[in-house]
């Protein structure tokens, strides 16, 4: 932050005028906060609050995550329900491969936010 | 004018130097402090730019500091706080109202002498003669004796080159001179 320049008016002649204009400009009292302060922080919004676009792309990401879940119980439902005796390995690894996706997205915890 | 901006103490510099940084990393304490310590300098200004409306001076200050909230953690410091806060408040402004402020192009009126005295009545007489001033005139009086700024920092506020600013303060203050002296022969 540099200091303030020292750089007004340079003309010798204008003493009075100056003392003038700066009593009438810069004598009268400033205004009184009157919770005018107040008033600013109140209408801040908090740093690091999240923007609209964010917003709308977290409520993407939402219905995106719950359309995956869906797919998943579908998934896992129609494994199960057309496997007539046993699973076979690939049929299982692929059972449990859909139920673990289904917890890990309907689980609301850190890890499944990433 | 004869005298510079007061520099203000290397301590008081410093301590809002501090404010500045702490409040660009989001600390809300330190810009509560920061509008307090300016919000009366701005708003009397402001006041003066409205000709006196000061709900409408009070909304734009506050735009400012709202401004000045946001674009904190992009301010280098390469100004005072103060002159950077009263560049938002211009902005502000000029957003409001896109023609202001104007230079003017009429041609200098140095023709008076510089033999004024002041009489009894010379505050009534400076607000008229004052309000003769173009926009473009008043403003850079108003931010050279109303807010202290040196030219430079006028300058940076209205977004005009240096001499421009120079000349209107000129400009202006011939005209006052004129216009007072004119008062002050009239019988």
């Amino acid at each position: 932050m540099t200091t303030p320049i020292t750089n007004h008016d340079d003309d010798k002649h204008d003493g009075a005028l100056d003392e003038v204009l700066r009593e009438q400009l810069l004598g009268s009292e400033e205004p009184a906060d009157d919770g005018f302060s107040l008033r600013v922080m109140a209408a801040l919004e908090p740093k690091g609050a999240v923007s609209p676009q964010q917003r709308r792309w977290a409520r993407w990401a939402r219905r995106a995550q719950w359309v995956a879940i869906s797919a998943a119980a579908f998934g896992t439902t129609a494994l199960v329900a057309n496997t007539r005796g046993p699973l076979d390995m690939p049929h299982a690894v692929a059972a449990v491969a859909l139920v673990g996706l289904l917890v890990f997205w309907s689980v609301p915890s850190r890890w499944s936010r990433g | 004018m004869t005298s510079g901006v007061p520099a203000a103490p290397a301590e008081a510099v410093v301590q809002e130097e501090r404010l500045v940084a702490r409040a660009a990393a989001g600390d809300r304490t330190a810009f509560a402090a920061l509008v307090q310590a300016h919000q009366g300098y701005l708003r009397k200004l402001l006041g003066r730019v409205c000709r006196g409306d000061q709900g409408r001076a009070d909304d734009l200050a506050q735009e400012a500091f709202v401004r000045a909230w946001r674009a904190l953690p992009k301010f280098r410091g390469e100004s005072r706080f103060r002159t950077w806060l009263t560049r938002l408040a211009y902005s502000a402004l000029s957003a409001e109202r896109p023609a202001l402020p104007l230079v003017d192009d009429a041609p200098p009126e140095l023709g008076a002498d510089s033999d004024f005295a002041p009489g009894a009545d010379w505050r009534i007489d400076l607000d008229r003669a004052m309000a003769g001033l173009s926009e473009a005139q008043r403003h850079a009086l108003l931010l050279c004796y109303g807010a202290d700024l040196s030219h430079a920092e006028a300058a940076q506020v209205l977004g005009w080159p240096l001499g421009t600013v120079k000349t209107q303060v000129l400009r202006a203050k011939a005209k006052l001179r004129e216009q007072l002296q004119a008062w002050e022969n009239t019988p």
